[in-house]
């Protein structure tokens, strides 16, 4: 299993808890980095603001993401991940209440990589969360790293 | 026969042509002023056939030479009378002018019984007669000549011709006398004969200017009436309305025919009566026509009507008007075109029509004219009007599709936030009572345990709530793609979905094939489904259930089951949001699914109806919007 950390971009405090409880019972030990607003999420993920100078690990290997955020949306997020270097082949995987074709339009157009809908029932949720897991972590061969620090030139 | 024999013959022809064509004049139209003209052409017709009777049967009666002056004399006096049709003639002047004829005639029968019979009347004869008929004649020129200045429209033009005829008569006489005057002085042969034709020539001049005047041709009228129609058309404002068109009427109609005023009566559609509109002095006073016997006379029969306002009028309360506009008759004619009675118009004449028939043919060629531009101006009225409200029922809509298009947008973000912010709490309430039940069921009884259950079912429940009535409002938002479906293919799909759902049910599905209606196929979809499973949901009792799907003889399409069937005294409420006919224990559903049918349904433009028993089973049926 690819032991690098999963970003999780969630402002509701509940939701984060679930998930944590859900990645738990799936047994997924990645280290779980929580951003509660789009722009932390970008500020980890391009090494901003608190993050800044910081010991840094390769990155995560997954981003979970919300499209309802506060400061900056998710699709921003998604876009400034798609529009940055670094970032451009990572894994985003959008977990959301919403199942309007709109969000599901403009999710795909803006680079997502897959499209979860949260069910309300938590059993549904745990097995979606413990799936996704499983696929991003296990099956999915993730994309070489593209990190400077980590390429051989 | 010479040239002055013939021009006389003919100057006397033309005077008998005249006598003829106003005694013709009169016996046609009868009244009073037709028959003072007939009479002085008469006079003179008879003083010609008198000499043509002398000059046949050589006779030398001087009785008859009486008769003779007698009828030339008493011509200006009828003239006379013509003339206070449209001028006061004070009894003096009246009476000094008969007392000289009767003196006159006197005078003239003393002297030819004092002669001796065969010999000629001496030229003394002459002259106070020919004095006479100057000086009477004259005046009465004169007059007509005033009249004729005073008078404007085609009374006016007739009268200026009748002067002329009067005032070349006078000249005629005056020659005449002239002539007499030098009877003893020899004129040498062609000028005697020139100075016949001349006053041969003036005679006849007279006749055709009397003609002209009194009793003109046709087509001379016509094209008179013409001038004044013309004058009319001109004046119409080339945007009518009422008010100028009314004004118009009663300026051309005091014109047409001399009148001094000129009254327009409308109706008040509102209050009733009639109401004058014109001249602007009279503006806004009513009258109750009901009361008024002229008025009703002309509205009713729809024929123009002259009345004399004498000392006694009585009955008639356009009389005051008349009499303070100075005038003593008024000329009443209807105001009307085929599409609308407008009212009526009066004109007021100082003193009696001469020309009643053609003054009364103008007026109403003015009056058809004037109900014309009435329909015109009230048409361009009302055209307007519709235009003005079109054009704001047109910016109406335009805002009012603003708004609709800003509650539709806010409806949108409302239900995309409800779907979202209403989802996430309901998560976390499953999530948690989840929580607590894995991890502390052991330390919790089985009331807790079943209370725990009931929290997680009823936020199930919400949350399926909360899916469709979301899908009742996207249905009605979502943009229509109209195709040719096969109906059966998709129930087939629906039916399919249902099976794999329901694995333990035993369902025997019924398709028709081949079932294809011009409509949206995701959403004959969403029909569909939801009309299955309502069917599926009420046979859960019946050991086999029995779905169909097929159309009916109308073309009707249906959903046939053989559930439990609903009572039809509530169909009504069959299609409401929320509405239930089950307990929700035994047929659990939020009460949607058939408001979201009826939605749909709708939108593309066909109507849905249910059919139904206790117990014998359900039928919905709908009808899909014909294809074009």
């Amino acid at each position: 299993m690819n032991s690098r950390s999963i970003l999780l971009v969630e402002d509701n405090p509940s939701d984060i808890g679930l998930t944590k409880r859900a990645l738990l019972k799936s047994r997924i030990s990645n280290e779980l980095v929580v951003a509660e607003d789009g722009r932390q999420a970008l500020d980890y993920l391009f090494r901003r603001g608190s993050w800044e100078g910081q010991f840094l690990d390769d990155g995560p290997s997954l981003v979970l993401l919300d499209l309802k955020l506060p400061k900056v949306d998710g699709f921003e997020v998604l876009r400034q991940i798609r529009a940055n270097k670094l970032t451009k082949r990572l894994p985003v995987v959008i977990l959301t209440s919403s199942k309007e074709e709109q969000d599901l339009v403009e999710g795909y157009d803006s680079g997502a990589n897959s499209y979860i809908r949260k069910p309300v029932d938590f059993q549904q949720f745990s097995a979606a969360i413990e799936s996704l897991g499983l696929y991003w972590l296990v099956l999915n061969e993730p994309p070489p790293p593209t990190s400077s620090r980590n390429s051989i030139t | 026969m010479t040239l002055v024999d013939f021009w006389r013959l003919l100057s006397q022809l033309s005077f008998l042509f005249l006598a003829a064509t106003t005694l013709y004049q009169w016996t046609r139209h009868r009244d009073q002023t037709r028959l003072d003209i007939a009479l002085v052409f008469l006079l003179f017709g008879l003083a010609i056939l008198v000499q043509y009777f002398r000059d046949f049967t050589h006779d030398t009666n001087q009785w008859l030479d009486l008769g003779l002056a007698l009828a030339i004399l008493a011509q200006p006096l009828f003239l006379l009378r013509v003339v206070r049709y449209f001028h006061p003639l004070p009894a003096l002047v009246l009476g000094s002018a008969f007392g000289a004829f009767i003196a006159i005639g006197i005078f003239v029968a003393i002297t030819l019984a004092s002669l001796t019979p065969g010999a000629p009347a001496p030229s003394a004869v002459a002259i106070p007669l020919v004095a006479y008929l100057v000086l009477v004649g004259g005046y009465a020129s004169f007059l007509f000549v005033r009249g004729a200045l005073t008078i404007p429209g085609i009374t006016g033009k007739r009268l200026f011709l009748v002067s002329a005829g009067s005032g070349l008569l006078v000249l005629l006489f005056l020659g005449n006398l002239v002539l007499s005057l030098s009877g003893g002085t020899k004129v040498p042969e062609p000028a005697q004969s020139l100075v016949g034709v001349a006053l041969q020539s003036l005679a006849i001049a007279s006749a055709v200017s009397y003609y002209l005047g009194f009793s003109p041709p046709r087509w001379l009228i016509r094209s008179w009436q013409l001038g004044e129609l013309q004058h009319f058309l001109l004046q119409a404002p080339k945007k009518p309305s009422m008010a100028s068109s009314v004004a118009l009427l009663s300026s051309a109609a005091e014109r047409a025919v001399g009148g001094v005023s000129a009254l327009v009566l409308l109706w008040d559609t509102e209050k009733g009566g009639l109401r004058a509109e014109a001249p602007e002095a009279a503006q806004g006073h009513r009258w109750d026509w009901k009361e008024e016997p002229f008025l009703i006379e002309v509205l009713q029969k729809r024929r123009p009507r002259v009345y004399f306002v004498g000392p006694s009028a009585p009955g008639l309360q356009t009389a005051p008007w008349v009499r303070g506009v100075g005038a003593r008759t008024c000329y009443v004619l209807p105001l009307e075109s085929t599409l609308h009675r407008w009212g009526v118009f009066l004109v007021a004449l100082r003193y009696s029509p001469l020309f009643v028939q053609e003054d009364l043919e103008m007026l109403t060629l003015l009056g058809e004219q004037c109900a014309l531009q009435l329909d015109t101006a009230t048409l361009v009225d009302s055209l307007a009007k519709v235009n003005r409200s079109l054009k704001d029922r047109v910016a109406e809509q335009g805002r009012q599709a603003i708004l609709l298009e800003e509650a539709n947008k806010e409806l949108e973000a409302f239900s995309y936030s409800v779907s979202h912010d209403l989802r996430s709490p309901l998560r976390g309430i499953d999530g948690w009572s989840n929580a607590l039940q894995e991890d502390y069921g052991p330390l919790l009884d089985a009331t807790a345990q079943d209370y725990l259950k009931r929290v997680r079912t009823e936020a199930h429940r919400m949350s399926q709530l909360i899916d469709d009535l979301f899908q009742l409002s996207r249905v009605s938002r979502t943009e229509l793609v109209l195709a040719v479906v096969d109906l059966s293919l998709v129930a087939a799909r629906v039916v399919a979905r249902l099976k794999e759902a329901l694995p333990h049910r035993a369902i025997e599905f019924t398709i028709a094939p081949r079932l294809t209606a011009v409509c949206d196929s995701r959403l004959i979809d969403v029909v569909l489904t939801n009309l299955f499973d309502n069917a599926t949901k009420f046979t859960a009792p019946r050991a086999l259930a029995l779905v169909e799907f097929g159309t009916t003889d109308e073309g009707w399409f249906f959903v046939r089951d053989n559930g439990v069937g609903y009572d039809m005294r509530y169909a009504e409420k069959l299609f409401g949001v929320f509405q239930r006919m089950h307990d929700a224990t035994t047929f659990p559903g939020t009460g949607i699914g058939l408001a979201i049918v009826k939605r749909v349904i709708q939108r593309l433009g066909g109507r849905v109806w249910a059919e139904g028993r206790p117990g014998e089973g359900a039928t919905f049926c709908f009808t899909l919007k014909e294809s074009p």
